[in-house]
């Protein structure tokens, strides 16, 4: 019985050993053949022998034997697998198990053979499905980070062309673009929509440069012919920026034809009234006004901030989407911060 | 001669494997071969007029599948955190595996390496994040074991790091 269990040892490439001192260990069974390879003494049933010079490996495993082996408990515990090369640089991969059965305080040393490559090949397969996961997830980032530079480029530049004969001030612009943003987060919107609307909002009146010199720049107060030209503005922008497949645009064109339209459905161009108007052109519509009320211009000077909100409070549900008012007067705060860091310069 | 064990450690396909046998064979090799288990591999070196044995211990990568085994740890000087930097998640495996190991081996070296260094158009680490991992005290080698870019260099250092602490010790 025992010659059988020991012979089924040494088959199943295991050399099995017995603890008899902190270091020291007998050999039990016949060592399996790569044993030769792997030690200079070579092992024999009932040798006395020492791991630490051959198979070093093993003393970052024995602290955590010992204190099974020393022990009242029994069970096992197991050491990861390591590769030993022999003279010639063939790799060998060992497995280690303390155990401690009856009292008895034993080592077993395991050639792993098939079952390494097995074990090599599924972690192979693992590992490199998660690399082209990885890659691929970079790529699509990639590519957004790549066409959401190219739409910022856009947008500065459609900006370019309309700002430099505004009245309007370059931090006016970006305060547009930056209290839409912060309805579009309050709302709820998905990442890249809010993105788009703080890029789109600031080309409300790129129409504008459609406008002839002597109304646009007119000092004073416009006559009804000169306000009727002045209007066009929503449209021109509104054809300049259509019929794109960026949805940045597609929104830029929405706010750019929408955002003179009323709740009431007396604005213009289009005289659209309630939800036919597009939202981020209702957004823009409260915060360009705002912003324009809280603003000195060359025709007027800068209201002061309770005579503006309570026009657009009076304007809640005639001019202005009411809901919309509502989220305004919420975000007041985070709204006064945006102008207090982004001023208009003085002269 | 004084013997030193250094563990490479990191998430998986980084290039740990690929950085020693860079050292020890020059040789690099494209076709990528998951380590399971650990290899321990050796060279001396000469720093200074002194003569360092190192054993340098690559241990599999850490991902869902094989956690680090913390024994095959024990008694080393040195570790060398090695990230992939084409991956940023690979930068944090290192930094977290780090947190994890700091408190048992307060005496040892610790370098961390930002390798394939080679593949500038899909780098993922800005200057920015190495400074600021510089202020934070971090000795940052940026390797490549394909062009063998500063690899000498990272072993060298590391091997003078351990022999300091061997003298203040
Ligand atoms: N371009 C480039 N490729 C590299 C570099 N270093 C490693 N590689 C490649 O990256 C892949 C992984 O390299 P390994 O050295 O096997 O990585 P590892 O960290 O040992 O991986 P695990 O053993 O799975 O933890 C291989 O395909 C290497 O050829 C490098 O500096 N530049
Ligand atoms: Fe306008
Ligand atoms: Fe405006
Ligand atoms: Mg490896």
């Amino acid at each position: 019985m025992k010659s059988t269990l020991q012979s089924l040892f040494s088959s199943m490439d295991i050399l099995l050993l017995e603890r008899i001192a902190e270091g020291r260990f007998r050999v039990l069974a016949p060592p399996p053949t790569w044993t030769g390879k792997l030690t200079q003494t070579g092992f024999k049933v009932g040798s006395e022998v020492s791991l630490s010079e051959d198979f070093f490996v093993l003393d970052t495993f024995f602290p955590d034997a010992e204190d099974l082996w020393n022990s009242s408990k029994e069970g096992t515990i197991n050491c990861d697998p390591w590769i030993q090369c022999d003279e010639e640089g063939q790799e060998w991969p060992l497995a280690a198990r303390a155990i401690h059965s009856n009292g008895k305080p034993l080592l077993l040393l395991e050639h792993l053979g098939e079952s390494y490559t097995r074990q090599q090949q599924m972690h192979q397969l693992a590992r490199e499905s998660m690399l082209s996961k990885d890659e691929l997830e970079l790529e699509v980032h990639r590519r957004t980070a790549l066409i959401r530079k190219g739409e910022e480029e856009l947008a500065h530049r459609l900006l370019d062309v309309s700002n430099w004969r505004d009245e309007e001030t370059g931090a006016h612009i970006r305060r547009i673009g930056l209290y839409s943003e912060l309805m579009a987060k309050a709302l709820g919107w998905s990442l890249q929509d809010v993105d788009n609307i703080r890029l789109a909002a600031p080309m409300h009146d790129i129409g504008k440069v459609g406008i002839p010199d002597y109304v646009l720049l007119k000092p004073g107060r416009l006559d009804a012919e000169e306000r009727r030209i002045m209007e066009r503005h929503a449209y021109i922008g509104g054809e300049m920026l259509k019929g794109s497949e960026i949805p940045m645009i597609e929104m830029a064109h929405q706010i750019a034809i929408g955002h003179h339209e009323k709740w009431n459905g007396k604005g213009y161009p289009n005289q659209l009234s309630g939800s036919d108007i597009p939202i981020a052109a209702r957004i823009v519509a409260i915060v360009d006004v705002y912003d324009a009320l809280s603003s000195e211009r060359v025709y007027k000077p800068a209201w002061p901030e309770d005579e503006v909100l309570a026009y657009l409070r009076k304007e809640r549900g005639s001019h202005f989407d009411p809901e919309l008012i509502d989220l305004f007067f919420e975000l007041l705060p985070e709204m006064r911060n945006i102008r207090l860091l982004l001023p208009d310069k003085k002269g | 001669m004084i013997s030193k064990k250094v563990c490479m450690l990191g998430s998986f396909a980084v290039g740990k494997t690929s950085l020693i046998r860079r050292f020890i064979v020059s040789i690099f090799e494209e076709k990528y071969q998951t380590s399971v288990g650990v290899k321990v591999d050796k060279k001396q070196i000469t720093i200074d007029d002194k003569q360092l044995n190192m054993m340098l211990w690559d241990l599999a990568g850490e991902d869902a599948f094989n956690t680090l085994q913390q024994n095959f740890l024990r008694g080393s000087s040195g570790f060398i955190l090695v990230a992939d930097g084409t991956r940023q998640s690979s930068l944090e495996k290192s930094l977290e595996l780090y947190q994890r190991i700091r408190p048992d081996y307060p005496e040892a070296a610790f370098v961390l390496v930002l390798n394939k260094v080679d593949l500038q158009e899909s780098w993922q680490v800005s200057d920015e994040q190495l400074r600021a991992l510089r202020a934070d005290g971090w000795q940052i080698f940026l390797t490549s074991a394909k062009t063998g870019e500063q690899v000498e260099l990272l072993f060298e250092q590391l091997g003078r790091l351990m022999l300091h602490q061997e003298i203040a010790t």
